[in-house]
Formats: structure tokens, C-alpha cells, sequence
């Protein structure tokens, strides 16, 4: 199972911390060409994440790049110039299906003149239109996760971003809608970087809410949220036995799973398989 | 000149001294007796106390020629070099050798002093201004470096005779007890000024801190010195003293702190285990995570030799460790614990690692964690030069460390500002390959050949293990073949052995 419990943002434009990215064992790594990258730079930024993808050591991370909305003149260049070599394409304020579709007819053009495989999008739902509209969002084929952002949101709401309550159902309707398409749900990012104490308590609470992983500003932070994620010793033992349950099932050609006189269904072993992953445990 | 054990050609011959090249740690054995300093009379009266540092030079009779010596516990808050160097300029005295177990930025002053006639050289550690003056050509005879140890063996042997000691004392008494616990200049132990207190010819102590008698605690004792200056100030306490030290946030200084943990973990933790502490950024992020990790186990340690810092203070009051032996405080807590706790024993250097001696503490450590500018293929270590071949650090223990410890961990990033770290051949050889045993990079560690038993303990491990060959290609495909120092044929300095066998030379630097 591919775990993508952090993602790490890394600046696009920056060299100096796009050389090191695959030490840091960050399930995913996004080379941003969104927001931390000035307009004047996106360019060359655009070019030096090209080299990056092609050149730097990603390690065992997944690779990602955050392309520019689909309301700038830059995604489709932007595609043009990292579908060859990315893994993941981050899309953010993704409002429809429709919107997707033609993102993804734009891969696909690439994906054919290049000779490579399908590659996959995780939509970053900001709006009110998105979150209205993520359920069929997450329906999209090329669709693996879910991710949101509440900047926009909230600004478009008129409240401020720390104080908006609304953003506990967000997270909730982001979950619903992905996990209900069986894509993976991915929280935000928590940005005091220093608060270590904070960050544990986030990311189990993002855990505990349904979601799959966080967003991780500075790869100090990437550490603590796999701890976070890390299911308990009891966690992993009964998920062990369920699996082993389900293993000695399948050996005795048995169509029915019972663990200590319980019947075990389908939802119940897939639970305990994605808690065996998270446990980092073959 | 003669080639020597680390293939370097080195002079037989320096500033007119014989000596001989590196044969290899403890390949050269020590011949003759121990030195002495002058007898003298006790002095008349209760009070060793002289106004001025004029006055103390006159008395002591400074004359063209000599060697004065300093401590550097003051580290780069130090008044006292400055003022006793400018004074000896002002009196017209020409061609001291200056002996300081450490030079810093705020002494650039005695660049000018190299140029005057003042300073004919300097015999020790060089940290910043004075070096890269010295890489340039400014001293008019070689630069003789050596490690703490090799410093107290070249006292001790003779190879160096001290004619004025000026120890800088943040308490004395009127009758020469020192200590480096009290005033307001507190630096903590004055251990590298106690083997110049006992065999430098004359010894004048400079204090802003006169206490009545006697002085106590007492370092430094009243036997050992002649005279006592009373100034202003010695120091600045801003330079004297860190704050309290923070462990880095640097994610890729903190992965080198944690394989490096890994590797003390794999190979040497255990109950009643010993280490060396030290206050660089990697050093103190690794102490910080043994602490963590000895506490999660339940082991304790025998003794921490340092380096002295909160850290290490705070191990030893949670009783993770019996003994705390210090050769240098860094922050306050640490000047603190030494004052109050009689498990954290001031050292004199004479014990640390002088190979010629009954042993040093170095040779009871189980773990050395060390830095460096630069490591080659063959694991030698340079720690006094950068790449661009500047001569801009000391010593400092790394010889002894590195030869005592029974492992010998080099923490270095691969790279920095994209000049490899890890190369084909390291500009100055300051600590041979034979000592060391495991390189510690951010993308992986690299084990000594002849280590079995260390690449045997690491099967299994995440750390990634690597020759270190591929070690050097990785640096390399990364920033580039890098580019040799662009130096002349002159010799500017001496890199001694802690045995004082010539490891190495640094040349001078093109402008």
C-alpha cells in the first residue's frame, strides 16, 4: 500500500533545498510552481523543477509537482514541461469534474507524445464551488487523493482563517468525499514549523478524523507526523490477527474469516491491512 | 623534507628546530626527561599584587625574543592577549613568540603586530582573522599548530619553553590562588592554563576579580604564580559565554546527529559507557539524542568528557552519568554545575590525551564525535584549513579524541555551499585515517576498512552504508570535481601530531 502520510512542500525556485529533498524520507515530495514561486519566476522555476525531477535523488518518496490553478495562463506549460518525468500532479482550487477532464485531456496529450503511463492527480478543493462539487471530484479516474486548502475558503466567507469553525465540516466533507470513491483523504498543512508538541496533536487528530496524511512545510516536521500516524502497539496486534485470520481463510479455502468467534468482513480486514501499513509492517 | 606516514612531504626543519615526520599514532617514542621551569625565591610580603601590566613586564624582564603564552578560556570575549601584546608593542620589546592555546577573531589586533616586528610568530590555534593574515604570507616565520595535547607535550618535553606566562583569572587573591568559577568574567575550569602555570619561567595572573585570601575554589594554586595584575575587565562576558546553546533545526545537521546516534547505539552504548561532548551544532544535537535515548533505556554512563554544556550538566543531575570531567565550560550552567557539584571535575590538560604521559583521559573514551572541514578516501581529517587552502581553525582535541576513543565517529555534511566535503584528498591533513572510524554524511556513513566489527553491527540497519569511495563520487556528482587551493610553494604553518611529528604543512595562499 502507497503510504502518503506527509507530503513536503518544496519551493520550486530554490535550489538550495530542491538538492536534498530524498534524505528526508517524506512519503511525497511537491516541487511547488503554485504559490511560493513569484510570477516573474515562474519560468525559470518551471525549468529548474524539470532538471530537479530528472536529476535530484527522490529517495523512496513519491513525485509530486503543484502546478499553477487552471485560471493562470501557466498550468498547461507547466504540464508540458514536468508530465514526462513527475508521478503525481497537484492541482490546486479544483472546482469541478469538468475542469478536470480537460486537465486531464492536456496529460493525456503529453502523456502520448512522451510514451509514458497515465499519470495521477491529487485536486486541492479552496472553494465553496469545489467543496460543493468534491464528491464528484473524487470520482475522476486519475484521482488517488483528496487535499484542501482553507485560505480561499474562508476569505471568501469573509472570516478569518483561525477563528473559522466551518472548517472542521470541510475537512469532514473532504473525507466523506474521497473515502466514499476510496481515494485517499489528505489534511492541510500545519504551519508553525517550531511546535513540534502541536504538530503531534494535529496530524491525530487528522488521523483519528479519517484523513490519510498532512502537509508538511519543513522536513523537521516529517518525522513526528509518521509517529503520529503510527498506530498503537494493541492497534497493530488485533489488526495482525485479522490479517493472519483472513491469510488462513483464504489457505483453507474458506470464504467466511472468523477471528475468536467473530465473523471478520471486508471493510474490517481493510482496515487492519491499511493499519498494518501505517505500522510500516509487511 | 621527507615524505611521512600520510604520504605528505614535510620539513625536517622548522623556524630552525629540528623534528620529525609522522610515523604514525603512537610510532614514536619519547626520548629524555620531563622540563623545568626557573626555581625562585618566596617572594617578600603577603601581596603578589603589580598595578600594571607595564610594570609586571618590567619586573618579569621581557626581553626581544621571548615566549609569552595565554589560556583561551575567555575564548572570543578575551581582553587579556590584546592588552598584554599591546603593551609589550608600546614598549618597543620586538620578536615574541606568542604561545596561546588559542587565537579568535577579537585578537585580530595582532595582525598588525606580525607586520611591526612585535609578534615573529605564533604557536598555536588561529581562528579566523590571524589565520587567513597568515595564509596571505603576514608572519615572518612558520606557524606551528598543535593539538591541546600536543601542546602540554611540547611544554612538558621542552620543545617549547615558556618565559612569561600572562593566564588571564576571572578570581584571584592577592597571593596568585586562581579560579575561573566566580567574577564576572566566570569561564569555568582554567584547565589549559595549569601546564604554563607549572612550567613557564615567570607567571602573572591578570584578574578583574581580587578576592580576599584565599581564593576558593582554587585552580591555579599560589605556588605557581609570581604576580597578579588587577584590570577592569578581562573580558566580555557576551564572548566568554554562549547563552544557552540550541540544538540545530537544520534537517540535514539533524539526520547526521541521527545516524550518528545510530551508530553509537549499534556499537558502543551500553551500561557504564563513556563519551566526549562537545558544543558544535551536530556534537551537542547528538548528545541531546543520547541523552534521550540513554534515558529511554535505563543506561547510565561512567563519564562525559567535555565540552561542558546544559546539556551535559543536565545528564548529570538527572543521574544518567556519574562523572562529568571538563577541560571547557560553554554556557553558564555549566560554569554553575562546576562550582556546586563535586561529580563535575575541572581537568587540567595535562590529563586529557598527552601520548607521552600514563595515560589520558582520551584512552578511557568509548565514543569520540568529531567535525572537520574536509575528509579524503583514506579518512584522514582536516580540520585547520577550508578548501580555498586558508588557515582558519586549531586543533583543538580532535588528535587526541580521535586516537583515544575506542569509536571514532567524523560527523560532516557531504557538501557545503557545493564544495565536497567528502574528496579524493583532503587539503591539510590534520588527523590520519588510521584513527578514525566511521564518517557520518546525511546521505549515509562510510565505515573504516578496518573496522569489521563496526560494518558487521550496522547489517540491518537504515543508515545507509557506503564505501567511502562512493562517498566522494556522490560529493562530486553533486557540486562538481572540486578545485585545488591555489597556494605558493611557501610554507606558512606546521601541522604537528600530538606526538610533535610533522603530519602535515599549510602553504601560503595566493591573493
Amino acid at each position: 500500500m502507497k503510504l502518503r502520510r506527509t507530503r513536503l512542500y518544496v519551493p520550486g525556485n530554490n535550489p538550495h533545498l530542491v538538492e536534498n529533498v530524498g534524505l528526508y524520507e517524506a512519503d511525497c515530495l511537491i516541487l511547488d510552481l503554485e504559490d511560493s514561486v513569484p510570477i516573474d519566476q515562474k519560468f525559470d522555476a518551471r525549468i529548474m523543477v524539470k532538471y530537479a525531477l530528472q536529476h535530484v535523488d527522490f529517495g523512496a518518496s513519491e513525485k509530486w509537482v503543484r502546478i499553477n490553478s487552471m485560471d493562470t495562463p501557466f498550468w498547461s506549460k507547466d504540464l508540458e514541461e514536468v508530465i514526462p518525468y513527475v508521478q503525481v500532479v497537484n492541482v490546486p482550487k479544483v472546482e469541478s469534474y469538468e475542469e478536470l477532464d480537460k486537465l486531464s485531456e492536456k496529460m493525456h496529450e503529453i502523456e502520448e507524445k512522451h510514451g509514458v503511463e497515465p499519470r495521477k492527480i491529487v485536486p486541492i478543493i479552496e472553494t465553496l464551488r469545489g467543496l460543493v462539487n468534491a464528491r464528484e471530484i473524487a470520482k475522476h479516474e486519475r484521482v488517488v487523493a483528496m487535499a484542501w486548502g482553507g485560505e480561499d475558503l474562508t476569505a471568501e466567507l469573509g472570516i478569518p482563517k483561525s477563528k473559522a469553525l466551518i472548517l472542521e465540516h470541510v475537512r469532514a466533507e473532504i473525507v466523506i468525499a474521497a473515502k466514499s470513491q476510496g481515494k485517499m483523504a489528505l489534511d492541510t498543512v500545519y504551519s508553525n514549523i517550531r511546535d513540534e508538541e502541536g504538530l503531534f496533536e494535529y496530524a491525530k487528530r487528522a488521523k483519528y478524523m479519517g484523513f490519510d496524511g498532512v502537509g508538511v512545510l519543513h522536513p523537521n516536521q516529517i518525522e513526528i507526523v509518521h509517529k503520529a500516524f503510527k498506530p498503537d502497539d494493541k492497534e497493530i496486534e488485533d489488526a495482525r490477527k485479522i490479517v493472519e485470520a483472513a491469510e488462513k481463510a483464504m489457505q483453507e479455502g474458506k470464504g467466511v474469516i472468523a477471528l475468536n468467534g467473530r465473523m471478520i468482513d471486508k471493510p474490517v480486514l481493510e482496515r487492519a491491512k491499511k493499519i498494518l501499513a501505517f505500522a510500516e509492517v509487511d | 623534507m621527507a615524505i611521512n606516514a600520510v604520504g605528505r612531504d614535510v620539513p625536517t626543519e622548522i623556524n630552525g628546530q629540528r623534528f620529525k615526520p609522522f610515523a604514525g599514532d603512537m610510532k614514536t617514542p619519547p626520548e629524555g626527561r620531563r622540563a623545568g621551569s626557573l626555581l625562585r625565591m618566596v617572594p617578600e610580603g603577603r601581596d603578589k599584587v603589580v598595578d600594571s601590566i607595564e610594570e609586571v613586564i618590567k619586573k618579569v624582564g621581557l626581553e626581544d625574543g621571548m615566549t609569552v603564552s595565554f589560556h583561551h578560556h575567555l575564548r572570543n570575549g578575551d581582553f587579556v592577549v590584546n592588552m598584554v601584546m599591546e603593551t609589550i608593542r608600546k614598549m618597543g620589546i620586538k620578536d615574541i613568540r606568542v604561545f596561546p592555546t588559542a587565537l579568535f577573531p577579537v585578537h585580530a589586533p595582532l595582525v598588525d603586530m606580525l607586520s611591526d616586528g612585535t609578534i615573529r610568530r605564533i604557536e598555536g590555534s588561529m581562528n579566523g582573522p590571524l589565520g587567513e593574515a597568515t595564509s596571505y604570507g603576514a608572519m615572518r616565520e612558520t606557524a606551528v599548530l598543535r593539538s591541546h595535547s600536543g601542546r602540554v607535550r611540547a611544554v612538558e618535553s621542552g620543545e617549547v619553553h615558556i618565559d612569561v606566562a600572562f593566564i588571564a583569572a576571572p578570581t584571584a587573591d592577592r597571593y596568585g590562588n586562581l579560579n575561573g568559577v566566580d567574577g564576572p568574567s566566570a569561564c569555568g575550569p582554567l584547565a589549559y592554563g595549569m601546564v604554563d602555570a607549572y612550567h613557564a619561567d615567570h607567571t602573572v595572573a591578570i584578574t578583574d576579580n581580587i578576592v580576599p585570601y584565599p581564593a576558593h575554589p582554587i585552580s591555579i594554586f599560589q605556588h605557581q604564580i609570581d604576580y597578579v595584575v588587577p584590570v577592569d575587565k578581562i573580558g566580555d562576558p557576551a564572548g566568554i559565554m554562549s547563552g544557552t546553546l540550541r540544538i540545530t533545526t537544520s534537517p540535514s545537521r539533524l539526520k547526521i546527529a541521527k545516524y550518528a546516534l545510530e551508530v553509537i547505539d549499534r556499537v558502543a552504548l551500553r551500561d557504564g559507557f563513556s563519551f566526549q561532548a562537545g558544543a558544535g551544532g551536530i556534537s551537542l544535537a547528538v548528545t541531546k539524542f543520547l541523552g534521550d535515548l540513554m534515558k529511554k533505556r535505563g543506561i547510565k554512563a561512567s563519564f562525559i568528557n567535555g565540552g561542558v554544556t546544559k546539556y551535559v550538566v543536565d545528564m548529570l543531575h538527572e543521574g544518567m552519568v556519574d562523572v562529568v570531567f571538563d577541560g571547557q565550560a560553554f554556557d553558564l550552567d555549566a560554569v554553575k554545575s562546576l562550582r556546586e557539584d563535586m561529580n563535575h571535575i575541572e581537568t587540567p590538560l595535562a590529563m586529557y590525551g598527552n601520548p607521552y604521559s600514563s595515560g589520558g583521559i582520551v584512552n578511557m573514551l568509548d565514543v569520540g564525535v568529531l567535525g572537520a572541514t574536509e575528509v579524503d578516501i583514506d579518512f584522514n581529517v582536516n580540520v585547520n584549513t577550508h578548501s580555498d587552502g586558508l588557515l582558519l581553525h586549531g586543533i583543538g582535541g580532535h588528535q587526541e579524541v580521535a586516537a583515544g576513543s575506542a569509536l571514532t565517529i567524523v560527523t560532516v555534511p557531504l557538501y557545503r555551499y557545493r564544495v565536497p566535503v567528502i574528496r579524493e584528498r583532503v587539503t591539510t591533513v590534520t588527523t590520519p585515517g588510521e584513527v578514525v572510524d566511521v564518517v557520518v554524511t546525511e546521505h549515509g556513513i562510510a565505515v573504516n576498512p578496518k573496522r569489521d566489527d563496526i560494518i558487521e553491527a550496522m547489517h540491518g540497519s537504515r543508515v545507509p552504508v557506503y564505501d567511502i569511495q562512493e562517498l566522494q563520487k556522490k560529493a562530486e556528482r553533486i557540486c562538481g570535481k572540486p578545485e585545488e587551493p591555489k597556494t605558493t610553494d611557501d610554507i606558512i604553518a606546521a601541522i604537528l601530531w600530538r606526538d610533535g611529528t610533522v603530519i602535515d604543512v599549510v602553504y601560503k595562499v595566493k591573493k
